[in-house]
């Protein structure tokens, strides 16, 4: 006999049903550009990140270690490197490893202030990416209380990370450079193309697209911030270098993919630009670039018997490879 | 005692959505972040009914798509939460009482989340980096939520019953 059903006591699908049919007009409602819901989300940060600050401060030791520990893999490839850098190492073990670490970062957010005349908030990185793996987002440890504002510009160590997206009193929340939604302005050092530099959803990839089809790029090329007048990010500040190049679908023009200088795998201490610079840094802030090693053979063909050495020699380093023969 | 409870679920909730916003996607582990909360809402709708359960899983996975730094829309991580806390809820007659069972289902709801995510954002037009590393993303899910099933699953659930009130009968002959 089918049971009876009370006053009140509901078909367990029909709720389902209604809870489903809820979350789909949400979305609907909170996908727009403009969400008539962003004071629900801001509300949400204001409650929810300092209880993630204080999970942030509680772990952080913790978290560094299963950092360090998760990278095993690659740490293994460098352990012929690592023993000969032992006693560099053991000297330096009195430190805290995280410490150094920390300073180091600072140390290059410090550098490329100074060298482009930014003003920085430091912030460290309490957060990466949301929890149910959409978009590339960071939550950092400022908010309005430090000065910092919609927009704003954030650097780590070498280049730029992304943009301020939201603020509470003292938390952001940062759209990274390689969220599919983010569009930069981006130049090309030295030849001065400009174009547009798309996120991809991939931490080391983005795709530039040039405004004038016919502009070349080559592997290697650098990229630097694009300003145009009220625009967003600040200009000068180095954005990566292109991986590769290949032909636009259906057009003459070039598609560039672009491996940005900030590693967003590995994001912890971060600057966020708090003032718009009088003068464009153009290309000054770009690092060093990395040598491309050369090597150099010489064959010397010794006189009479007509014997011959090969020397080959790697660029910065001493003979490695020496071989002789006879000449046929 | 009522609401008492409600607010217990409900911390544990926010606890369990701050660990997998900070330390669970600080740590660098490939792939997927453990899906921590989605197997906490599994646990407890091991308990529930299934309303109930799908209850829960709604305003858990709405508490994921709020946690910054999600830019997720609201509703998005709801909707699959609802509807897996639902289905755990429906089948916890099978699930119950076997060793193996409860982690294959924690494996599967992990992977089955992403899924369900996409096509709820891909239905609303909001699909954003969701196909990235799709298929990584569906197996490091998996893996990470059996592993987490073996200690997240007997703790929510012994956290429960201690909430609980026990019910009494009494037979009268």
């Amino acid at each position: 006999m089918a049971r009876r059903r009370v006053p009140g006591d509901f078909d367990p699908r029909l709720i389902l049903g209604g809870l489903i049919v809820v979350s789909f007009l949400l979305a609907l409602i909170d996908g727009r550009t403009t969400s008539p819901l962003a004071g629900i989300r801001g509300a949400a940060t204001t409650i929810l990140s300092p209880m993630q600050n204080l999970a942030f401060n509680i772990s952080s030791p913790a978290v560094s270690f299963f950092g360090d520990w998760s990278e095993v893999g690659s740490k293994d490839e460098r352990i012929e490197a690592l023993k000969a850098e032992n006693d560099a190492l053991r000297r330096q073990m009195n430190g805290s490893a995280d410490a150094r670490r920390r300073a180091k970062e600072l140390d290059s957010l410090l550098n490329i202030a100074g060298l482009g005349n930014f003003r920085i908030v430091p912030a460290r990185v309490m957060s990466i990416g949301s929890a149910s793996g959409f978009g590339s987002t960071a939550l950092i440890d400022v908010g309005s209380a430090d000065g910092i504002k919609e927009n704003m510009t954030v650097i780590a160590g070498p280049g730029m990370v992304g943009r301020v997206l939201s603020v509470s009193e003292h938390s952001a929340t940062v759209v990274l450079i390689v969220d599919a939604t983010s569009t930069v302005g981006a130049r090309v050092a030295g030849t001065g193309q400009v174009g547009f530099l798309t996120g991809t959803g991939r931490p080391h990839q983005l795709q530039l697209e040039f405004l004038d089809a016919t502009a070349k790029v080559k592997v290697g090329d650098r990229l630097v911030s694009y300003g145009v007048k009220d625009g967003i990010f600040i200009p000068g500040v180095p954005l990566g270098t292109v991986t590769k190049v290949r032909a636009a679908q259906g057009t003459n023009s070039q598609l560039a993919f672009v491996d940005p200088f900030a590693d967003i795998t590995a994001l912890d201490l971060v600057g966020v630009i708090v003032n718009k610079p009088r003068t464009d840094p153009r290309d000054s802030l770009l690092p060093e670039p990395v040598p491309t090693p050369t090597v150099t053979v010489t064959v010397t063909v010794a006189p009479g018997d007509g014997a011959f050495a090969v020397t080959t020699t790697p660029a910065a380093a001493p003979v490695t490879a020496t071989q002789t023969g006879k000449k046929k | 005692m009522k609401n008492f409870r409600f607010a217990l679920v409900g911390l544990g909730l926010v606890i369990s959505a701050v660990v997998e916003s900070t330390w669970l996607t600080l740590i660098g582990l490939p792939g997927a972040v453990p899906p921590l909360t989605l197997i906490w809402v599994m646990s407890l709708s091991l308990r529930r009914s299934p309303v109930n359960a799908a209850v829960v899983g709604f305003f858990a996975g709405l508490l994921m798509d709020l946690i910054p730094p999600s830019t997720t829309p609201m509703g998005v991580s709801a909707g699959a939460f609802a509807i897996l806390a639902f289905l755990t809820a429906g089948l916890k007659s099978y699930i119950e009482g076997s060793a193996i069972l409860p982690l294959a289902a924690a494996a599967g709801i992990g992977s089955l989340a992403i899924l369900l995510r996409l096509f709820i954002a891909v239905s609303t037009g909001v699909a954003q980096n969701l196909t990235d590393n799709l298929f990584g993303n569906i197996i490091t899910a998996a893996v990470y939520g059996a592993l987490l099933a073996v200690p997240v699953l007997p703790m929510v659930q012994w956290l429960d019953r201690f909430i609980t009130p026990r019910v009494t009968t009494t037979i009268v002959r």
